[in-house]
């Protein structure tokens, strides 16, 4: 199968027989807790970017929290371009950085439908991080591939 | 930003909005139903939200979510 996609920024084209959408851009990540207020939380160095193509989407993310503020609940990034499909999907993600003060390796999930990016450890990716566990000033990166709705 | 786009997506009729930064780029991000729009947001999203956040569709998102919870747990 070969083909054309045009360049930056949306398009269409076509692969073989199948027309596809292509399109580029940008998000804003935000490492956040799932519960409480923001309060005098902020984060830095946010950069996120994207590229669609069909009903595909690749990102990858920077971001690091500066002031963890009155956030609560379970550690995740919010801003995700598009949401994810399905129920129980569970896409797992790349994490080269995290902010958390761990060796082991953190897990990364995003759920279906929804369109933040979890963080998991154990030995089956069970278990959330916490916002409690979030140290201030980590790097946190995060690259994946999901289904959109 | 400049507005460009608004998508209804899944049951829960999430709004998948595209904008247009200054430099010309799309920047995406999703608004579900649960969230508080702030005051500074686009009119017409504010609009496409009351047309379409009911408080059925509030709480089908509200029991798919606690569902995808105790599913996840189980897991």
């Amino acid at each position: 199968m070969s083909g054309i996609i045009g360049g930056a920024g949306s398009k269409s084209g076509v692969i073989g027989e199948t027309e596809l959408d292509y399109e580029t851009g940008t998000w804003t990540p935000a490492i956040v807790g799932s519960q409480g207020s923001a309060g005098t939380w902020s984060n830095a160095g946010q950069e996120g970017d994207y590229i669609k193509i069909g009903k595909i989407v690749y990102f990858s993310m920077y971001a690091y929290v500066t002031n963890a503020g009155s956030y609560s609940g379970t550690a995740q990034i919010n801003g995700l371009p598009y949401a994810c499909t399905g129920f129980g999907n569970q896409v797992a993600c790349s994490t080269s950085a995290y902010p958390f003060n761990v060796t082991t390796n953190v897990g990364a999930t995003i759920l279906g439908g929804q369109s933040f990016v979890r963080f998991s450890k154990g030995a089956y990716n069970e278990t959330n991080y916490q916002w409690s566990e979030v140290v201030n000033g980590h790097s946190t990166s995060v690259a994946g591939c999901y289904h959109l709705a | 930003m400049k507005l460009d786009k608004i998508e209804v997506v899944t049951d829960y009729k999430h709004l998948q909005i595209r904008e247009i930064t200054d430099t010309g780029k799309y920047h995406r991000r999703v608004i579900e139903c649960d969230k508080t729009l702030a005051d500074d947001e686009h009119q017409e999203i504010k609009d496409k939200a009351e047309e379409l956040w009911t408080d059925e569709v509030k709480a089908s998102w509200a029991t798919f979510q606690a569902e995808q919870e105790a599913q996840r747990s189980n897991t």
